[in-house]
């Protein structure tokens, strides 16, 4: 009786095997991989751990995106990749981070590294969610135009993004945070400057 | 009365998490550049902000509580649902001392006083409870019910095949599934505004399901953290037992008890989640909470 209830029991399992197997089948390796219909790229809230320890840290409590001052953090929704279904993203183009760090504070399983103080110098050195790349081809300033805007708006202005001549924008890629404020503001369309989620983590 | 008691503590707890996040939201839309607009919107925020903008120790209100019933803080102490400790700690591998220090306050209560978060505060639990008075009132009217049943060792396969899946495959499905982490999505799209996430639908699907279906099927043997629970509230010191002499053998206890036990041989233990129905349903008042640990214990039931 008790080998038939265990057969039985495994049986009735199989849904949650499938499920897991699923789970599996997810790309977890780089958020680079998973972009929207519209081929957006997502990015980690600042101080985040490496994408795989990121996944695993994160218990999906939304409390990163409740804190949020500038309604930057979205949750993931989509069942097609059910690793990712509760966790945090912003899309720098639609509403980019400005380095409050208030969500890596509220972090409760240390998903998002917390960064008390406000101190330029110590976020940066904390913060990798990406960086800065300029589409030369678009740029206004590599083609004739002079602009600059994404310079000014950066908040590491003149270290991580400085302007050469015509205000062409040149990136630091070892100084830019990548909290995509230069890709917000730009007032091209589709914009010049975006940012490319981190591959390696910044210690 | 006993289950207008447990009836009361059920609605409060989910008060109490819509009155949490309303804060929460509150606070943060008070230090956004459009909160006005965004409080403007809502019927709820509008009140909070008409009671509490002019006090100087607004954000101390608006935060003492922060979270929900997954995870939350307490001014600054945090106290986290086991299951997402234990999620975390099987996929991450990590010992995050603050984060586990979070478990103390309901891994203690759960030793006290049993699997108790199942039966008194889960807010779950008052949705499937509906779902017996439905197929009750279904009885009733001649209309055919179901009750879909699996062995019980099921319950212990999902957890512990969760567990080995998680540890040795970096596999963790215990967040995805867990009722309570997705009801306060559920009461984030009834307060403010709908937007129908995977964890609403999947709350339904449950509930629709026991409506129909089973009679408290996922309590009794699927949820993963009702099952982490009745581990830890094994050896409970407050357990369910006759207390008093008279029992008729009606055996009205063992017909309302959800997770079909048997309260008037004592044999209760981790399962329970203490509803204390069976002692309300008694004639003979032979039932009652008890306060000693392991009583006499014929078979045991985890």
């Amino acid at each position: 009786m008790e080998r038939r209830d265990f057969i039985k029991a495994g049986l009735l399992c199989l849904p949650f095997a499938g499920l897991s197997g699923w789970l599996v089948n997810d790309r977890l390796e780089k958020l680079s991989d998973i972009t929207d219909s519209r081929g957006r790229v997502y990015l980690r809230p600042p101080g985040a751990l490496p994408e795989k320890e990121f996944i695993s840290t994160c218990i999906k409590c939304g409390r990163c995106g409740e804190v949020c001052p500038n309604d930057t953090l979205n949750f993931f929704d989509e069942i097609s990749s059910p690793a990712l279904v509760g966790t945090p993203y912003f899309i720098p183009r639609e509403k980019a981070c400005m380095l409050c760090m208030k969500c890596t504070q509220i972090c409760p399983s240390g998903a998002l590294v917390k960064v008390e103080s406000d101190d330029g110098d110590v976020i940066s050195k904390v913060v990798k969610i990406g960086t800065a790349e300029v589409d030369k081809n678009i740029c206004n300033s590599y083609n004739g135009i002079a602009c600059g805007v994404c310079v000014r708006a950066c908040p590491y202005s003149g270290i991580a993004l400085s302007a050469g001549t015509w205000e062409k924008p040149v990136v630091n890629v070892t100084a830019c945070v990548g909290c995509g404020l230069c890709e917000q503001i730009c007032i091209h369309a589709p914009q010049a400057i975006r940012v490319k989620p981190a591959q390696i983590q910044r210690a | 009365m006993l289950q207008l008691a447990r009836r009361t503590v059920q609605i409060l707890v989910i008060v109490f998490l819509a009155i949490v996040l309303s804060l929460n939201l509150y606070e943060g839309a008070k230090v956004k550049r459009d909160g006005d607009w965004q409080i403007k919107k809502s019927g709820i925020l509008t009140f909070i902000d008409s009671r509490l903008a002019s006090r100087e120790d607004r954000s101390l209100i608006t935060n003492f509580f922060n979270g929900n019933i997954w995870s939350l803080k307490v001014k600054g102490f945090a106290i986290s649902d086991p299951l997402a400790v234990l999620s975390y700690f099987i996929k991450s591998k990590k010992t995050n001392i603050v984060f586990f220090l979070s478990l103390v306050i309901p891994v203690f209560l759960t030793m006290l006083l049993g699997r108790f978060f199942c039966g008194w505060l889960c807010p779950m639990h008052i949705l499937l409870e509906l779902g017996d008075k439905f197929k009750m009132f279904l009885c009733r009217v001649g209309l055919p019910t179901y009750d879909i049943s699996i062995p019980l060792i099921t319950r212990h396969i999902i957890l512990g095949g969760g567990i080995l899946l998680g540890i040795f495959a970096g596999i963790e499905y215990f967040q995805f599934i867990y009722p309570p982490r997705l009801f306060s999505m559920v009461i984030h799209d009834i307060l403010f505004g709908a937007v129908l996430t995977y964890g609403v639908w999947f709350i339904i699907a449950i509930t629709a399901f026991e409506f129909l279906f089973s009679r408290r099927l996922w309590c009794r043997n699927i949820c993963p953290g009702g099952t982490l629970y009745s581990y830890l509230g094994n050896k409970a010191l407050l357990s369910v037992e006759p207390v008093r002499k008279g029992c008729d053998n009606c055996f009205d206890c063992r017909k309302v008890c959800p997770y079909a036990l048997s309260p008037d041989k004592g044999n209760l233990d981790g399962i329970c989640d203490r509803c204390g129905l069976c002692i309300s349903v008694c004639d003979k008042k032979v039932l009652d909470y008890k306060l000693s640990g392991a009583g006499n214990k014929s078979e045991q039931t985890i």
